[in-house]
Formats: structure tokens, sequence, C-alpha cells
């Protein structure tokens, strides 16, 4: 399949969840009623970098959560490693 | 780990990592990197947040659309007994889902990115909510997302940048 396919098919997929978002704030009287477009005047708020520790928080929470999870894989591995190596062992070694 | 036949101990041997591999990794990497910026507001400021949140936007349909084979493979192979990838397949979907509402409704409540486009969108208290809702659900699911590929990663990482092996100096398995 080609590049060009699957990004089409990508789009139609994220554009459906799209739809459906944008159907379920119309339901829940969002309010959202569309795009306006205006000239534009001046260039808002400017880029600034401050407060590390919500960076370092947010790296804090992924890696909690990264080990959580890799911790049960490489328990749950172990395990069945174990019972495979029991299934086989009576019959083969030296 | 392959390597190309040099003399002993001379040259360094080559990764012959396919692009493909090396692609995925980097660009992974350089995603969660990003995300993790955007997800700390308090760091970045509102206008880096909004800007690199509509480019992660972007990214992620390059990166669904670099996948999309496992998505198609995965899928057709739901419903088999046993399939080892369901789990996975399941987080991904969901990954998809919220990173899409919280992209989208990010977009709607944007102050910056959409001023500086000479965009006005009006989005009530609604989108706000679902914006710090699903923003918060992605940094869990992004987190397992990665966490679920650990020997993938772990195994590329040891071959990308991992100590230079010579021919000469490869152990014996």
């Amino acid at each position: 399949m080609s590049f060009a396919r699957r990004l089409a098919a990508v789009l139609l997929l994220v554009g459906a969840i799209v739809a459906l978002a944008l159907a379920w704030g119309h339901a829940s009287g969002a309010g959202q009623s569309g795009f306006v477009f205006y000239g534009r005047e001046g260039s808002g708020p400017g880029f600034s970098l401050s407060n590390s520790g919500d960076l370092i928080r947010t790296v804090e929470i992924e890696a909690l959560i990264i080990t959580v999870v890799i911790t049960i894989s490489a328990v749950r591995l172990r395990r069945r490693r174990r019972a495979r190596r029991a299934a086989s062992g009576p019959g083969e070694g030296p | 780990m392959e390597t190309t036949a040099s003399p002993p101990g001379t040259a360094p041997a080559r990764r012959r990592i396919p692009v493909r591999t090396r692609l995925d990794f980097w660009f992974d990497g350089v995603l969660l990197v990003a995300y993790t910026l955007v997800y700390s507001l308090g760091f970045t400021g509102l206008a880096i947040h909004e800007w690199l949140g509509l480019g992660i936007g972007l990214a992620l349909l390059l990166h669904l659309t670099l996948h999309w084979d496992w998505v198609v493979r995965t899928t057709r192979k739901l419903f088999v007994r046993g399939g080892r990838d369901r789990g996975i397949w399941l987080l991904n979907l969901a990954l998809l889902v919220v990173m899409t509402l919280c992209v989208l409704s990010g977009v709607l409540i944007s102050r910056v990115a959409l001023y500086q486009l000479g965009i006005s969108v009006d989005a009530g208290p609604f989108w706000t909510n679902v914006h710090d809702t699903t923003s918060k659900l992605t940094l869990i699911l992004v987190s397992v997302h990665v966490a679920v590929r650990w020997r993938w990663i772990v195994s590329v990482a040891r071959r990308l940048l991992g100590p230079r092996r010579t021919v000469g100096s490869r152990r014996s398995q």
C-alpha cells in the first residue's frame, strides 16, 4: 500500500473521530459556533521558558508509569519462561 | 548485531540497522520529548504549548501512517483466539481517540496559535474540560504505550547507541 493511501486512511479515521467529537460537543451544548477569521493584529503572547519543576514532574510521572509497566511485563515474562522450562525440563538436559 | 566482515580488531564494524528502524526510533523519541514538553505547560508557556501541540498533532498523523500496516494486520488478527497484540491494539485505539480529542479541544480553546493565524473560535467551558481530562489521560496512555514496547526500544538503543564493536571483539554466543 502506498504512503498516500495509508495517509488517506489515517486522515479518514482521524476525521471520523473529530466529526464524532464535534457532534458530541454540539449535543452537549458546548456553544462552539465555528471558526471566525479576522485580520491578524499583533503577535499575541511571546515565547518563554520557566518553571522547570513542571517539566520535572511530568518526567517523574512518565518514569513512574513506565517503570511499573516494565516491571509487570518483566515479571510476567520471567514466569512464562520458568513455566516453559518446567514443562520441557524433565526430558532434557545431560 | 549484524556486522560487516573486516580484519579482526582493525575497523569498527558497521551496524546494519534498517533505515526504517532508525526512523521509527528517532522519530518516536522526538515525539516523546515533544509530548513531555507540551504537557509541561508551566515550563513552556502558552505559546510554545499551543504551537508544539499543533506540531505533535501533525506528527501523530505521520506516526500513525508509518505504522498503518501494523494497524491493519493486528485488526485482521483481532478476533483470532490468543491474538498477542489485542491488548496493545486496544491501548493504541484508546490513545488515538484520546489524543485526537486532546488536540481538537486544544485547537478549539487556543488563545495564541489561532490568534496568530487570524482565526477566532467561540468555544465554551465544555472543550476546556475535555482538554483537561484528555491531557491527563494521554500522559498515562503515552507512558504505557512506550513501556509496552520497552524490549524493542532497549534492543534498538543498544544497537544504535551502544559501544561500537569490532569484528575481532565480537563475543561468542
